[in-house]
């Protein structure tokens, strides 16, 4: 039995089409507007330090809090893009696995969706499937349920505790 | 028999670049509920302040506990994320999150203008956006 490389290619990258769509002009049509808007926000931090509204010190933080928050849209698309390129490869192989396992004569390609990896730690401790952790069960109000003893987190910074007031608040326009 | 030795080099490739670097986690509702809990949290806590402007109830003293308490929330979805392989930009986003809350909690304790939580809303707005669509984008790949 023999294959034709051509239309298999053909086959293969039809599939790809058919799971990409439109999904790249769809990123892109989620990154510009959030670029475009954090565009916004360095203008107003500019107009905020001209007008004398804030200090250097204050254009310098906000400016920095931009720069995290673009990098975070960055990650995002970063993301979107890796989950559409996956889903394109997902495609390809399933598009040639039915002509490949009837070439090769046994299941060389998974026909069927790959189902994405299971969580490590759930599948050591099964108890755990509902995310949390034991020490998160007696949780109050927190998002994720953890407990609001006054322990000291893993990565949890105490410096706010230590930190030395230097400005409660101002009069007139600040806090 | 040229041919087959193709197809199964084109079907091997297939298979190790599907298995390779395009690794992502998979869905997790805690990571979602928990950054979008959170966003709540900051904008509530952004808001009063705003409110209180001006007033001894805004200082940053009365707040400090808010802060730790934010970057134990931050703990808490870093450690869920953690659990699974392919989660590195939900961990940077977090990151960076907290970063921004390290940022906020120098600028009150500075004191910040109104005007300067507009902004500060903005931005935690746009993160906790970006970090939900990740995960969104997790979860419809999976259906």
């Amino acid at each position: 039995m023999s294959i034709d490389i051509g239309s298999l290619t053909n086959t293969m990258i039809t599939g790809v089409r058919h799971a990409i769509g439109d999904r790249w002009s769809a990123i892109r049509a989620l990154a510009e507007p959030e670029l475009r808007k954090l565009a916004e926000t360095l203008e107003d931090v500019q107009q905020l330090y001209a007008s004398g509204r804030i200090t250097a010190d204050h254009a310098v933080q906000l400016v920095e809090m931009q720069r995290n928050t673009a990098i975070s849209a960055v990650r995002t698309v970063e993301g979107l893009g890796v989950l559409t390129a996956r889903e394109a490869l997902d495609a390809a192989a399933h598009a040639a696995g039915a002509v490949v396992n009837r070439l090769v004569g046994f299941k060389l390609i998974s026909a069927t969706k790959e189902k994405p990896m299971a969580k490590e730690k759930e599948q050591e401790v099964p108890q755990q499937s509902t995310s949390k952790t034991p020490s998160q069960e007696p949780a109050k109000s927190s998002p994720t349920g953890r407990t609001k003893e006054g322990a000291v987190r893993p990565g949890s910074s105490t410096k706010s505790t230590s930190r030395p007031v230097k400005v409660q608040f101002k009069a007139g326009k600040d806090l | 028999m040229r041919k087959r030795a193709k197809a199964i080099l084109l079907a091997a490739l297939a298979s190790i670049v599907s298995c390779s670097g395009y690794f992502m986690a998979t869905y997790d509702p805690a990571v979602d509920g928990g950054a979008t809990e959170l966003q709540q949290k900051i904008d509530r806590f952004l808001t009063d302040l705003q409110q209180r402007a001006g007033t001894p109830a805004a200082a940053f003293d009365q707040h400090a506990a808010f802060y730790d308490d934010v970057r134990g929330d931050i703990q808490e979805l870093r450690d869920l994320a953690s659990r699974q392989r392919g989660n590195e930009l939900t961990l940077q986003s977090l990151d960076l999150i907290e970063n921004n809350v390290d940022k906020l909690e120098a600028l009150h304790a500075d004191g910040i203008s109104v005007q300067e939580i507009d902004v500060v809303r903005t931005l935690f707005d746009t993160q906790f956006r970006m970090l939900v669509q990740l995960e969104n984008a997790k979860k419809r790949k999976e259906s």
